[in-house]
Order: C-alpha cells, then sequence, then structure tokens
C-alpha cells in the first residue's frame, strides 16, 4: 500500500512553504526500522509542510512559534510531536488503520477504498514472493475471501481453476478476467485433450505470470466492482501489477538490484497406508487380476501359491517372456512389494529472479526484470535418467515510464514469455485401466498395484518390438513404466504481452488517457505415444498450435475536482475496442512406422484440422462518483457493450451499476473518539453485467469431413452431413446482477478489524448448450434459458493482540456460497456441465414439491433447498446411479448385493458448505512465520481412486480377516432384513464398483496450506556489506491434510479436478495424487 | 502552446486507436468459417453419409458403442447378454442414446436431404435407394422402441420436441416409402452415385431388396395385419423378383478409415471381445449330435476344449467350475442346456445369458466371432491367439445381412405355417436352411482365402498335410444336417418351433431379426434363461433414450415389457 499512496502523493506534490526561521530536520520511520518514503509533516496549525525523501529523511522550516509537528502517512497512526529544543527530530511511526488506503479499481484506476461501495481483496507482494508454487493462482489460496481456487492435479505445469462468488454461468467460463498492468490477459486452459484423455494435466495461460514480479493483486469480486471491463469482468478481475508495470514506484538510492534464488522439493502428498497381508487374486485364490483379492502372504502350497511360496511367472505364464529371448522367468515370490511407493519420487526445482530498477532523473524510471525456472514434478525419471515432468519458463520483462518536456506522460511495459512443459498423459480411468482405449494415462493403474506385483522387477518393453509387457496380458493395463518411458505430451509457449500507455494533464481536474494493449501467444502442444502400448496400439502423434491474440484499445476521458468544500466529484468517460482472435491447427497421425520417432512423416496415416474463431466487442462507458465531505461517497457507472457473437438485433447490451459508501466514524465524530470503535463504514452497490456465447453459435453449418469410411473397392468416402447443432439466430446475451451490501470496521484501537460482505447475485438468461431430443434433427443448440442464483457471506477479521517487537496477527477469511439453479430451461431435467453423461456434473431444474412422483417428499432430496414450495439443487449437482432402496432402506439383491438403480440421479453436492482459512503471521524482529491452515466443511466428491482402493482390497482398510463371510446391511425386495452371506471381496467389489453412490465421499478437509519462516537480515547488519537487503525463506506448501470421512488407508486429498478446469468438481476419475512442496529462497538486493 | 499539446494527444490518441483496430469495429462476423454452408453441400458426399450411418444406426460406430444390432443379438441369445442379471436393470435408458441420436440427427437428416434434393435435381437413384433404406430405420425404430416420433421428427426450432406416432402408422409410412422407391428406381434414367457399399449401383438388387424388405414387413405384422398373408404372397409370386442378398459391405480398412465390421474391431486387435452366448454355441456344436455346418464360419475358437486347471478362469455363478452342477431351472427348460461353457469337450467358451460377473482372465480361451459376418478367421482347429493388432483372417471385411436370400424362404416357411399362404413349409425349410449354408460357406471362401490355404495339421496315417479348407464341410455334411433339420422337424409336434430355430441360427449377425422372430412367434422354446432363477419379464421392446425422455417435454413413458404394434403376444410369452 505505501507504493500506490507514494505515487499519489508525489502526484499532488503537496508543498507548502514560508519564511524559514528555524529548520527542522529527520528521519520518518516504521515500528521495525524502515524510512516511510512520502509522509507528510506539517507544523500544526499553518499550511507548512513537506514530505520525506526517498531515505524517509525530511528538512522543514517553520516559524518560531510552531511548536508542534503533525506527521501523517497512510495507513499509519498520526502522530503530533512536540518540539523541543533540537532541530533534529525522528519520527517512529506505527501502523495504524489503514483509513486512508488506496487501492486499485477497474481500469487501474486508484481510489480511496473509504470511497468505495463495493469490497476490493488486495494481496499484496509480500503474501506472494518466495513461494514454491509456479502459478499465481494457487498461491493465493486461502489468502482471500470469496475465491474458490481449485488446482486440477499434482504435476508440475497443471491448470488451476479460479472462481469467484461461485459459478455464474452453466456452459459458459466462470473462470475471472485478469489484467496484468492493464493489459487482458487471456487465461484460457487450451487443450486439445478433452477430460477424458488428460484434460487434467493441461495448463492455464495464467502460468505465465512470473510470481516473483508481482507487486500487488487486487480483485475485484462483486459487479458493482467490475462493470466498467463490461461482460469481460462477470466472474471477478483479478488485477495484477507487475514491479516492472508499476509506475511510482519507490526505487531506492535510484538504483536497485534485486536477486532471488529459490530451491525447491517436490514429492507426493500423500499415498494410501497399504496392507500388506493379501495379495494379487479373487475370491482368495490366487490369479493375474487387476483386484488384491487373493490368498494371504503366508499361505503355502494351496489357492495358486507354491509349496516354496511363489507363482508362476507372469510372463510364462501370459507368454510375455517370448519377448525376451534369452532370459529365464523364475517363479516369482509371492510377497508384497512396495510397487506404488517406490513409483513416486522427489522433483527438484530452482527459479533464479533478477530485478532491476533505475530511477532517472525526476520524472523516468527503467525497470527490468528477468526470472528463469525449472520445477520438477513427483513422477520418476525415464530411463534416460531425464525427468518426465518438468515445466520450465523464463519471463523477461521491461518496463519505463516517464513523463515529456511537453507534460504527456508515456509509460510501458514489454513481457515475453518462454516456456516449455513435459508431463506423461494422464487420462481418465475407471478403476479398470483407463476409461477408453483411447485414452494413454500414466495413473490408471498406478495406485492400485496389487501388492504382490513387482512393478519394477518386471521389465516393462518387449525386446523384440518394444511393446509394453507387464503381469496381465491382453487386458487394459499397460506398464505404467511403459506408458512413462513412451508416451509424452509437451507444450511450448511463446508469449509477448505488453501495453503503450500515454497520458497528458488538461488542467489539474482533466486528464486523458489511451492505453493500446497486446497479449498473443503461440501454444504448441504436442502427444506423442509410441506404438506398442495398449492404447492406441500403432502409435500416435497428434499436435496442436493454437496462436491467440487479444488487441484492447481505451481510451479515456477523467475529470476530478472539488467542487466545493462539501462535495467533491469525480468522472470518467471513454471507449474500448477489443479484438480476440483465436487459431487452432491439429495435426493427428497415427500408426508409427519406425519405433520411437516423432515426427509427422513417421506416421502413415495423418488428418490436419484448422479452426479459427474471431471475436470483436466494442464499449463506451462512463462512471461518476461523488463525495459529500469525507464520510458519504456515490458512484454510479455505466457501459454499452457491442459484440460480434450474436446477431445484429442482439448486439446492444448497456449494464449499470450503483453504489454508495458511508462512513458513520466520519460523519459523527463522537463515535470514534472512544475505546471500542475506531473505523466503520457501511456500503451497498448493485451491479449488473452480461455474458456472450462462443462465436458461431447463431446460425447452422454442414459439417464435412474426409476419409470416413471405404467402398468394397477401395474407394475412400468423404462425407457432408446435416450438422447436428442448430443454430439459434435469436439467441441473447446472459444477464447477471448482483446486490452487496458491506460492513467495515476497526475495533479496540486496531486491534481487530472486520470486512464483511453479504452478496445475492442473480444469473438469468444463462446460455446454455441445450441438449435436444435428436429426434428434432438435431443434437443440441444454444439457447438462453438457465438461472442461477449465488448467496454468500465473506467475512474477512483480523485480531492483532499485540505490536511491537514481537507481533502476532491472525487473519481469518471466511467464505460461504450457496450456488442454487433456479431453473433451466422448460421441459429440461437436466443439462450436463462436466465428467460423463451417466457421471459427473449437472444442473438440475428445481422440482415442484406438489409434483413429487407418488410417495416421495421432499425428505427423499436431501441434497436440494427448500424454498416456496420448490426443491432447488446446487450447482454442478453430481449425478450418477445410486443404491436401490426399498422403503429407504439399501436393497439387497437374492445373491447378497447391493444393486444400482437403473438411470441416475443427485449423489453429491460439490460445493462445501463453507471454507475458512487461518493466516497466523507471527514476527519477531527480522523473524517471520507464517502459517496458513485451510479448512473445508463439505463438499462431496466423486472419488475413483478411493472406492477402487476399496473395491480391489488393496488398502488397510480391507486387511481383515477375509473369510469371515459378510451379510450387508440391508432389506431384501419383500423388505425383510438381509441374511444373505457373501464373500467380502465380492462385497466390496459390488460395493465400490457397484452404484456410483458408493464412492461419493465427502470432502471435508482441513490442510496446513502453507509454512512460511523468513529471516531478513537487519539493516544494522549489512552496513559494511554490499546489500541493500538480505533474507531467507523456507516455505513449504499443501504438507498436511486430514480428509476426516474417507476411510483411514485411502489418505486422498480430494483437492484434485480430474474433469480440467472448466464447470465441474468433486469429480475424481484417478487422475493421480496432489504434490507437496518445500523450499528454501534466498533475496538480496544491492 | 495549449492547443498544440491537445493536437499532440488527440493526433495520437485517435490515430493509434483507429489504425490498431480497422477490423475491430467490424462486428458482422457471424458465419463461422471453419464449415461449409448446408447450400453448398456435395450429393455424392451427401449419399455416401446415408449409406455409411444406415450402417452406423445399425451395427455402431465401432466397438463398444451400443447398438441395436447388438441388443437384438443378446436378446436372441446369438449372443451373450451380460449387461444385468434381471431384465429390469440390464439396459438404462443412456444405452439407447446414440441410437436415438444416429437415427434421428444423423441418418434421417441427410436422408431427407438427399430425397429431397434428388427430385429437385432428377437423382432417382439415389432418391430411390434413401427411400427403401430410411423405411428400413423406420421399420427397425418401431421394432426396437415401438412408438416413436415420425410426423414432427427432423423439423429443427419447429418442433424441439417432436410428439410420438403410432408404430402402425410408421410402419405404414414405411410401406409406402419402399412402394416410392421402387418407383423411382423404375425410372429410364439412372445416374449411379459415386459410392454404393450395399450392390454396387446395381439398380435390379436395389429393386429386389425393396420387395425383400417389404416380405419382412408382412411376416413382421401378421398378427396384426389379417391381409399380410396375400400381400407377402403377391410379392413372391412376381416373376420379375429374385432375392437379392441384402447386405452392407465392410472392408479390410484398419485405419483412416477404418472401415471394418464392429464385431471385428472388437474382438481381433488388443482387447479381449465380446463373449459369445453358450447357448447358441451348443445349439450348433451339440443339439442335434451333429454340428452345424456354418459353425466354423461362425466362430473362432483358441482352444481345442476348455481348459479346467485353473478356477479363476470362470466365473460360472453357481459353481466353481463349469462341469455342474446345472442348476435346476436350466435343466427345467432343457435337460442338455449348456451350463458356464458352450461346449466343454470342444472349447466352445462363452457366458450364460444374463451373467453379468466380473471378468475374470479368460481372454486367451474366449470364442471369439468367426468370419461370418464378421470378416474374422476360419475356425481350421488353429486355436491361435487373435489378439494380433487386426491381422488376422478376412481383416474385417465382414458384412451386415439385412435380408440375405435365404431369409424369404424362412419367412415362407413361417407364412405356410402361419399365415395360410398355401405353400409346402418343409420344403421351404429345407431350401432355406441349404442356402444359408452355401452362402455362408461361399462368403468364407471368398473373405478368409488365407486360412482355408494354411496348413492346419498333419494326417498320422499318411504324412500328409491337411489344409484349412479340409475342414470346410462337403456337400454330403451339409445334405445331411439339412436331412437332420428335417427329420426334426417331422417328429416335432411344433412345426414352427422347428423352423424359428433354423431361422435364429441363420440370422447369425443380424440381431433385430432374432429379438422380433422371438416376440413374433415366442420360438425357438428352448432358448437359455436367465441365470438368475427370477429375473423378471423378458425385454418386449427398449426403453426410450435417456435423450428423449429427458430432453422432450412430450416424451411419454414406458416399460421394457411394453409391446411394439405387431406384438399381441401374451405378457409373459418368453423367457
Amino acid at each position: 500500500m505505501k507504493k500506490i499512496s507514494l505515487l499519489l502523493v508525489l502526484m499532488v506534490s503537496l508543498v507548502g512553504y514560508s519564511l524559514a526561521q528555524r529548520t527542522i530536520s529527520g528521519t520518518i520511520t516504521d515500528d521495525v526500522g524502515e524510512p516511510l518514503i512520502g509522509a507528510s509533516v506539517v507544523a500544526k496549525g499553518t499550511t507548512v509542510g513537506t514530505i520525506t525523501d526517498i531515505d524517509g529523511s525530511y528538512s522543514l522550516g517553520i516559524a518560531d512559534d510552531v511548536n508542534t509537528l503533525v506527521i501523517s502517512y497512510t495507513g499509519f497512526d498520526t502522530r503530533e510531536m512536540a518540539l523541543g529544543a533540537s532541530n533534529v527530530v525522528d519520527i517512529v511511526l506505527s501502523a495504524g488503520v489503514e483509513l486512508n488506503e488506496v487501492v486499485v479499481t477497474a481500469l487501474g484506476v486508484a481510489k480511496e477504498k473509504k470511497a468505495l461501495g463495493y469490497g476490493v481483496t488486495t494481496v499484496d507482494e509480500g503474501a506472494v514472493t518466495n513461494r514454491n508454487e509456479t502459478d499465481v493462482a494457487r498461491i493465493l489460496r486461502g489468502k482471500t475471501t470469496g475465491v474458490d481456487i481449485t488446482s486440477t492435479s499434482g504435476l508440475a505445469g497443471s491448470g488451476t481453476s479460479i472462481i469467484i462468488r461461485g459459478f455464474s454461468s452453466i456452459s459458459g467460463s466462470n473462470q475471472p478476467l485478469f489484467v496484468v498492468d492493464g493489459i487482458p490477459f487471456n487465461t484460457d486452459s487450451n487443450t486439445s485433450e478433452n477430460f477424458i484423455t488428460g484434460g487434467a494435466a493441461s495448463s492455464n495461460r495464467f502460468a505465465d505470470l512470473d510470481p516473483n514480479n508481482i507487486a500487488e493483486i487486487n480483485i475485484l469480486k462483486g459487479l458493482s466492482a467490475t462493470v466498467l471491463y463490461g461482460e469481460a469482468g462477470r466472474n471477478g478481475v483479478v488485477l495484477v501489477t507487475t514491479k516492472t508495470g508499476q509506475t511510482g514506484r519507490n526505487i531506492n538510492k535510484g538504483m536497485e538490484i534485486s536477486f532471488t534464488q529459490r530451491v525447491t522439493a517436490t514429492s507426493v502428498a500423500n499415498l494410501p497406508e497399504y496392507q500388506n497381508t493379501y495379495g494379487n487374486g479373487f475370491s482368495g485364490n490366487f490369479g493375474w487380476f487387476f483386484s488384491n483379492w487373493g490368498p494371504s502372504f503366508d499361505t503355502r502350497g494351496t489357492n495358486g501359491i507354491g509349496e516354496d511360496g511363489t507363482v508362476p511367472h507372469p510372463y510364462v505364464t501370459n507368454g510375455f517372456a517370448d519377448q525376451y529371448p534369452g532370459t529365464e522367468f523364475k517363479p516369482y515370490e509371492y510377497r508384497p512389494y512396495e510397487s506404488v511407493e517406490e513409483f513416486f519420487q522427489t522433483g527438484i526445482g530452482l527459479n533464479t529472479s533478477v530485478g532491476l530498477a533505475k530511477q532517472v532523473g525526476e520524472n523516468t524510471q527503467v525497470k527490468a526484470n528477468y526470472s528463469y525456472l525449472r520445477d520438477e514434478g513427483f513422477t520418476p525419471d525415464l530411463v534416460d535418467g531425464s525427468s518426465s515432468n518438468n515445466y520450465t519458463r523464463q519471463n523477461f520483462s521491461l518496463g519505463a515510464n516517464t513523463k515529456l518536456d511537453n507534460g504527456i506522460s508515456i509509460n510501458g511495459t514489454f513481457n515475453f514469455v518462454d516456456s516449455d512443459r513435459l508431463t506423461p498423459p494422464i487420462g481418465t480411468s475407471d478403476g479398470s485401466g483407463p476409461t477408453f482405449d483411447s485414452d494413454p494415462s500414466l495413473f490408471s493403474d498406478v495406485l492400485y498395484t496389487p501388492r504382490s506385483i513387482d512393478l519394477f522387477g518386471l521389465p516393462f518393453q518387449s525386446e523384440l518390438d518394444n511393446s509394453q509387457t507387464y503381469y496381465r496380458q491382453t487386458s487394459q493395463i499397460t506398464n505404467p513404466l511403459w506408458t512413462l518411458n513412451n508416451a509424452k505430451d509437451t507444450e511450448e509457449v511463446n508469449r509477448f504481452f505488453g501495453n503503450i500507455n500515454l497520458g497528458y494533464n488538461f488542467t489539474d481536474d482533466l486528464s486523458i488517457n489511451y492505453r493500446i494493449s497486446l497479449d498473443k501467444y503461440t501454444q504448441f502442444n504436442n502427444r506423442l505415444l509410441n506404438k506398442g502400448g495398449n492404447q492406441f496400439r500403432d502409435g500416435l502423434l497428434s499436435s496442436s498450435t493454437y496462436n491467440t491474440t487479444i488487441i484492447d484499445n481505451l481510451l479515456s476521458l477523467n475529470y476530478d475536482r472539488q467542487l466545493n468544500d462539501d462535495f467533491n466529484l469525480s468522472l470518467t468517460i471513454g471507449g474500448n475496442a477489443r479484438k480476440e482472435d483465436e487459431k487452432l491447427e491439429t495435426i493427428n497421425s497415427t500408426q508409427q512406422f519406425v519405433y520411437g520417432l516423432a515426427t509427422h512423416d513417421n506416421y502413415i496415416e495423418t488428418q490436419a484440422t484448422t479452426r479459427n474463431t474471431f471475436e470483436n466487442t466494442l464499449g463506451i462507458f462512463g462512471t461518476a462518483t461523488v463525495g459529500y465531505k469525507s464520510f458519504l461517497y456515490l458512484g454510479l457507472q455505466g457501459r454499452n457493450d457491442f459484440t460480434s457473437t450474436l446477431e445484429k438485433e442482439n448486439r446492444s447490451i448497456f449494464y449499470p451499476s450503483a453504489n454508495i459508501s458511508f462512513i458513520p466514524t466520519e460523519a459523527f465524530t463522537g463515535l470514534a473518539n472512544n475505546k471500542v470503535v475506531d473505523y466503520l463504514k457501511f456500503r451497498f452497490g448493485v451491479g449488473t453485467s452480461a455474458g456472450y456465447p462462443d462465436p458461431y453459435q447463431t446460425r447452422n453449418i454442414l459439417s464435412s469431413s474426409t476419409n470416413d469410411f471405404q467402398t468394397p473397392a477401395g474407394t475412400t468416402i468423404n462425407l457432408n452431413q446435416i450438422s447436428n447443432r442448430l443454430g439459434n439466430p435469436n439467441l441473447t446475451h446472459e444477464s447477471h446482477r448482483e446486490f452487496e451490501l458491506g460492513v467495515e470496521g476497526n475495533f479496540f484501537k486496531n486491534r481487530i478489524g472486520i470486512d464483511l460482505s453479504l452478496y445475492d447475485k442473480r444469473s438469468s438468461d444463462l446460455i446454455i448448450d441445450l441438449d435436444i431430443d435428436p429426434a428434432s434433427g438435431f443434437r443440441n443448440t444454444t439457447v438462453n434459458a438457465a438461472e442461477l442464483e449465488n448467496r454468500g457471506v465473506e467475512l474477512g477479521a483480523w485480531v492483532q493482540p499485540f505490536k511491537g517487537d514481537l507481533q502476532y496477527r491472525l487473519g481469518i477469511n471466511f467464505t460461504r456460497n450457496r450456488n442454487l439453479v433456479l431453473g433451466i430451461a422448460d421441459g429440461v431435467a437436466s443439462v450436463p456441465i462436466a465428467g460423463f453423461t451417466n457421471l459427473g456434473n449437472f444442473a438440475l431444474e428445481p422440482l415442484e414439491i406438489s409434483e413429487l412422483p407418488d410417495g416421495e417428499t421432499a425428505a427423499d432430496y436431501p441434497l436440494a433447498t427448500e424454498r416456496d414450495g420448490f426443491l432447488y439443487f446446487p450447482f454442478a449437482t453430481i449425478q450418477g446411479s445410486k443404491f436401490e432402496r426399498v422403503d429407504g432402506e439399501l436393497l439387497v439383491t437374492d445373491i447378497g448385493f447391493y444393486q444400482a438403480t437403473d438411470d441416475i440421479s443427485p449423489i453429491g453436492d460439490p460445493n462445501p458448505d463453507y471454507t475458512i482459512s487461518y493466516l497466523n503471521t507471527l514476527s519477531y524482529k527480522g523473524v517471520s512465520l507464517f502459517v496458513n491452515l485451510n479448512y473445508t466443511k463439505g463438499g462431496d466428491i466423486y472419488s475413483g481412486t478411493a472406492s477402487t482402493l476399496l473395491a480391489r482390497g488393496n488398502t488397510i482398510d480391507t486387511e481383515f480377516d477375509r473369510f469371515l463371510p459378510f451379510v450387508l446391511d440391508g432389506v431384501t425386495e419383500d423388505g425383510n432384513p438381509n441374511t444373505t452371506q457373501v464373500y467380502a471381496a465380492d462385497a466390496f467389489f459390488e460395493g465400490f464398483f457397484g452404484p456410483n453412490e458408493g464412492a461419493i465421499f465427502d470432502g471435508t478437509t482441513l490442510r496446513l496450506r502453507e509454512i512460511s519462516l523468513g529471516y531478513t537480515v537487519p539493516k544494522n547488519l549489512l552496513e559494511n556489506l554490499p546489500f541493500g537487503s538480505l533474507s531467507i525463506n523456507f516455505a513449504a506448501e499443501n504438507i498436511w491434510f486430514k480428509a476426516f470421512n474417507f476411510p483411514e488407508g485411502i489418505n486422498f486429498d480430494p483437492e484434485v479436478l480430474s474433469v480440467g478446469v472448466g464447470n465441474g468438481r468433486g469429480i475424481d476419475f484417478i487422475t493421480g495424487p496432489t504434490a507437496k512442496r518445500f523450499g528454501v529462497s534466498l533475496n538480496a538486493s544491492f | 502552446m495549449f492547443l498544440k499539446k491537445i493536437l499532440i494527444i488527440l493526433f495520437l490518441g485517435a490515430g493509434l486507436f483507429i489504425f490498431s483496430c480497422e477490423d475491430t469495429f467490424d462486428l458482422d462476423i457471424n458465419d463461422d468459417p471453419n464449415f461449409p454452408t448446408p447450400e453448398n453441400a456435395n450429393i455424392d458426399a451427401l449419399y455416401a453419409s446415408v449409406q455409411v450411418n444406415f450402417a452406423q444406426f445399425l451395427n455402431g460406430s465401432g466397438p463398444n458403442v451400443t447398438n441395436l444390432n447388438d441388443f437384438g443379438m443378446q436378446l436372441s441369445r446369438q449372443r451373450a447378454f451380460t449387461f444385468g442379471n434381471v431384465y429390469a436393470n440390464s439396459y438404462q435408458p443412456t444405452t439407447f442414446d446414440d441410437i436415438w441420436r444416429q437415427a434421428y440427427s444423423d441418418f434421417l437428416p441427410d436422408a431427407d436431404e438427399i430425397i429431397k434434393q434428388a427430385e429437385e435435381r432428377g437423382l432417382p437413384f439415389q432418391g430411390g435407394t434413401t427411400k427403401i433404406l430410411k423405411a428400413y430405420v423406420l421399420m427397425t425404430l418401431v421394432d426396437a422402441f415401438g412408438d416413436v416420433p415420425f410426423t414432427e421428427a427432423n423439423q429443427g426450432a419447429d418442433f424441439l420436441s417432436p410428439r410420438v406416432d403410432s408404430g402402425a402408422s410408421i410402419y405404414a409410412a414405411a410401406e409406402a416409402l419402399i412402394d416410392e422407391g421402387i418407383a423411382d428406381l423404375g425410372a429410364e434414367t439412372i445416374s449411379e452415385p459415386l459410392s454404393d457399399n450395399f450392390f454396387n449401383g446395381v439398380v435390379n438388387d436395389w429393386i429386389n431388396a425393396a420387395k425383400s424388405l417389404k416380405i419382412k414387413l408382412y411376416v413382421t405384422t401378421k398378427l396384426v395385419d389379417s391381409g399380410a398373408g396375400a400381400k407377402m404372397m403377391a410379392i413372391v409370386n412376381d416373376p420379375d423378383y429374385v432375392p437379392s442378398n441384402f447386405y452392407f459391405q465392410y472392408t479390410s480398412n484398419r485405419a483412416n478409415p477404418d472401415s471394418r465390421h464392429p464385431f471385428y474391431q472388437d474382438s481381433y486387435e488388443t482387447v479381449e471381445g465380446d463373449y459369445q452366448s453358450n447357448w447358441m454355441m451348443w445349439v450348433m456344436s451339440k443339439e442335434k449330435g451333429i454340428s452345424d455346418p456354418r459353425i466354423r464360419s461362425y466362430y473362432y475358437r483358441q482352444v481345442p476344449e476348455v481348459p479346467l486347471d485353473d478356477v479363476n478362469r470362470f466365473d460360472c455363478v453357481f459353481s466353481p467350475l463349469p462341469t455342474g452342477p446345472t442348476p435346476q431351472h436350466y435343466l427345467d427348460c432343457d435337460p442338455n442346456m449348456p451350463y458356464c461353457v458352450g461346449n466343454l469337450e470342444e472349447g466352445y467358451y462363452g457366458r450364460d445369458h444374463g451373467n453379468n460377473g466380473g471378468i475374470p482372465p479368460d481372454g486367451d480361451i474366449r470364442t471369439v466371432y468367426g468370419v461370418y459376418p464378421a470378416g474374422g478367421k476360419f475356425d481350421a482347429n488353429t486355436f491361435n491367439d487373435i489378439l494380433n493388432d487386426g491381422t488376422d483372417g478376412g481383416l474385417g471385411a465382414g458384412i451386415q445381412p439385412l435380408i440375405p436370400a435365404n431369409f424369404i424362404k424362412f419367412y415362407r416357411a413361417e407364412a405356410a405355417l402361419t399365415m395360410g399362404t398355401g405353400e409346402d413349409a418343409r420344403t421351404l425349410l429345407g431350401e432355406a436352411v441349404r442356402e444359408s449354408i452355401d452362402n455362408v460357406l461361399a462368403f468364407t471362401a471368398e473373405t478368409d482365402p488365407a486360412s482355408l490355404e494354411e496348413v492346419v495339421g498333419t494326417n498320422p496315417n499318411t504324412g500328409e498335410s491337411i489344409f484349412g479348407s479340409q475342414l470346410v464341410p462337403v456337400d454330403s455334411t451339409i445334405v445331411e444336417y439339412v436331412d437332420e433339420v428335417l427329420s426334426i422337424y417331422d417328429a416335432a409336434n411344433d412345426k414352427l418351433d422347428v423352423v424359428m430355430k433354423e431361422f435364429l441360427i441363420a440370422s447369425f449377425g443380424n440381431g433385430m431379426e432374432g429379438y422380433n422372430m422371438l416376440r413374433r412367434t415366442g420360438r425357438p422354446f428352448n432358448v437359455q434363461p436367465m441365470i438368475q432363477p427370477t429375473s423378471g419379464s423378458f425385454i418386449r421392446s427398449a426403453l426410450y433414450p435417456a435423450v428423449y425422455s429427458t430432453l422432450n417435454e412430450f416424451a411419454v413413458d414406458k416399460s421394457e415389457t411394453t409391446q411394439v404394434f405387431w406384438d399381441t403376444n401374451p405378457a409373459d410369452f418368453i423367457k
């Protein structure tokens, strides 16, 4: 905050003078001795004053009769200092209530926080730098209210989903707009893989941001805060200010070099606790099954185990021995092997960052930043010793700002990012190998490897033809080590983003600004799959190139004037033009010719596609803020957009917003001067926004494809087909509106603070990709139909029980959001959101209680919320098959097992009841300890990992005497209690692989998100050294978690998202565990 | 001075603004640049799409895609039924989604467009054949689901939720369409399409296929149309009518495009394929005491006898090994009913009807599809592993049998017994079986010559090589078989039962034919019951697909026991 404030102070240039009869000088510092730059020093009772310079020093000539100095600084308690005889007065200010805190709002305009009628969250540099995570979003987890951040996978470079104030669109994106130094920043998650074939590991393009270069992040959550961004801001806006893009930054001594070096170790967050009593087999007999229901390890001479405790070598029984001529495969010891434990390893990451900043004269600054990152994941190294999962990124940033003699100010930033990513493919698995044959996956079978399989003792690649070999022949299990060494996804990104701003102040009140910004990247993805695996047996090479450009122009005219003693008026009007192009070319080649060579010409069949989309948006906007005295503010904003994605008559959309801020502690001084209340603000805002469809939804097309079929004579047939999508010329925009109410306050001499927001957001006319009855001739169309509601509470609170050398601050961020579907479309019961059509996330039409089927009551729908005679379902309700029930009791069939329902029904609500983070900061002199503890209450997850481990008998949860019969709880068809005995393995197998409901677990989790311990070397120790500052920081992330409602041995981290970044949640299709990270970083400035 | 500054600003600002985004202001860019518009359709490509979509509707677009052929084969015991152990929960509404999509949103829109354009441009071949295929699709939809959308279907935004029409009215419309198709094909000038995977452009074969389709229609509706027999005989007695082998032909092309029979894709690549029906294999290998001459073409065995050394290989439900005991409800149905395997001694290993248990490691012993109709491998006692990346046998150049010529004889035999057509059922049965066998063996010789030329063993007495072709049944074996069938017929109390069993064997690969036959006649009687003794009522029609029942606001409900309009048989007519 200091830095922005300084900017203002410099601009306002508050310098007074009088006849000097006495000159007082000194230094103003904060509690820990840091100089305060730009602090105001005023002789009390006069207009004489000055501000401190870059070293915190001031010098002020005052009249003799002045006996008190008033020293004030944004964010600090104002202090009055009586003058004695000495002309040197050093003053220490203590951090106080940030009454006049300035925050960055829409379009980068800095405003006093108290004037805002909506909530804004600021995360400063300290909370972002020195972390091991390489992606900014993951670093923000738990640090703000109202923002829900989920990583998709533990792999290096994988994507992250950010949802602010709930999902407000069903088919459209719910990810917020990123604006970096004013540049609308594309954060798409581009992937040529769908969720089945490995979308969970795809990256987001905000990964291109270098956390080392971030100065500040402001998050605009509500619609009244984001209205000036038009529809692009409907999901919230993340405003990122980089160090190189920041103007008016404090540069010590006119020149500063900063250096950061970090080393990070990444390992798997947790593995299941495996049992070591039983091995591979089924029904207690040994066999090369997927399952671990074989005989116990002390079995000798029965159930398929030899007298000497061995079993035949699998390669002898399944014929793979032929693939290794000359190798003798001896019988195999039947005992537990730690195959899974040995599978994962620790990846080492490095990050070097150098920053340079130079103040040139009074008006010019030049800044540069370079960062090199190499991050390795926890998957095993390849046989050649190289890493199988890594992410390398170089960021180049250059920024400069200056003011020309003619009064024009110019600033700009130029950033180039070059990144490379390598991951093994991680497609989904249904617990019996990959879900589909087209779905190579490293993790599909690893975690449930039977205990008696010695993964590392079995050669995985044929010596004859390089095909895979594993314990089970002719099955979908491809040896994971073969997949590791023969399948890889690579991604290369070259990205440029930059802007140029021109500004001119006509008068003190009136200024004009123009900015052009460009964000352009090329993303090249490649999937190589050598021939010889069970998925794409003949090999695959699939390449896609995304070429994406956003050009954004913004012209604005600003007017800001103190009209009289009471009223202040600020106005902005402007125009915005944005052009977004995306060009995609893909090449798919199949049938590899020479093993191992990854060129398209080494494949026999090749197909290519082109997909180009173009989207233009024009907007005009205006905003007015009227301030009355310093306690009442009214803000009015509006924007009108014109989009190219709709037909002419629906193109123009106007969105207004209004907000009010009232500060009673300023209005009634009596309120503030007591021991309880220091500051109190009430705010109220209403905002609107829209959402546009993707391009090309309004008109019909003809689908055309080549190489579709062959005639018996060998002619290859190309097809034209009437497209399955029905164009909707009447499509219009989505509408969102939100009411927001807030209270901010500081109490007990600024030892306790709260910032509470309540909001109610209604999203209607939502564009859905509506599946229609194919009997209409079309499978889907795009319509405006659905309606969603988000109601939530965001409470940020902090307590600072003691200050001084030893400081402790507890920050609490509480977020609760209720995200309900208020309607979909006439006659439509559900719209799939993510996952499979018979298992995944859905938006469900509300049910009218009076029209429920016979015998059903509201109690039969525990996931729904009852209101006004209707049952409303949460957004993204998980649907799948349920256990068949008789009068509420589980039905057991006459052979003793549960039965799945025919069709799908709601089985889980993936939305957490609430999340709460505890941010503990303890500091003593230069040592600072930060502990971030997160608790997520509720939120169901369909966990394929957990259900498979249970169904297949791998973990300690199934380490019981398996020969005792099981009688499943439940009733038979006639309602009598079940008495049929079944074998334990069958009970678990049927129970967890039967109805999908068996795989639903409550996701309540307590997590030690982050610990960091830093030490900053005190200034006095650095005096004889070349450093301006020196610090060392240890950080660890995701080091411990406990998911209370999972069986003990599963150790499953619910924070995964197998459907990738999108609108799904609470879905785990065995796409791998999460990661934990430890690291140390050294920071120095010169 | 001040003015100059303003000018500089305005010039820089406005200039850049306009220059940088001249095309940014263009909002009229709604046509998708990636696809042609419907006005640009290529008629050959559209016609090809009608044919390919027809095959995909019936037989799926690849392995593991549910389709009506599989559905019918499973219910009629032509293939193992493994999705459930009670009828009611074996198929979910979503199972049928793809079928519905392929019929209504893939096949029919293109077919209607072709019919329209054929009229406008004077293309009677394309128009006529498309009408015949459309009639087949409409009839099959009714056979599967009963009442389905028709008059309001395929009209886009006008009827997003089309209402169903009665099955009878759709059948009537189909009959009319066939007649129109025949009339179109009688036109003087015929312009052939670029591709025809049915009859390679031979007009007369198409006309005969259309007439065969009408016979099928009349036999199917015999319970609700007393005039069906006479209508059928009018065609039979038409001197121009020579039944053609109405097939869709797949090819051996493995990739880009994969044009092989889905059965072959399913069983001859890398992953174990479908289970075969134990009952069907028993019927063909054991029931009569002599082997069916078609069995080596229908099935390929991987083992000469089912090995009993590894109990893990079996999921028999009622005993660890297939050696028994056979469950009582099986014996009640037929004292020789196979249990757990099709034929232990001869290596026919499949699954019992309704065994939905887990999949044991039995891939190496499963009997798989043979050369007919899948285009797989002829069983010449070679007992090889067949998961060889699609390199075995006929390479998938199979057929989807629709109405092979021999079906007409079976229809006529059935009609003679039940529709009062006055023909001799016994003679027709004998001819039908003979024609079916000849047809299968001819297809075998043509499709998998390599297996016939292969040396498959040595005669221990003479030391001479035995070739695969020596295992192809010779004429005397065939005659012996036909005679056996006829003697069973003569001895039978229920003659129709014998005819229908032979028809079920002959129609192998056309599941809907077998399923229709069961519902129409209740025969053959001794089909294998569900492995669970209490397994509910037989599925009399497919559940409506989820894409209809959940997306159509006028969707009507029905259960799997609802009978289609031509099925007036009693409720618990079939096991």
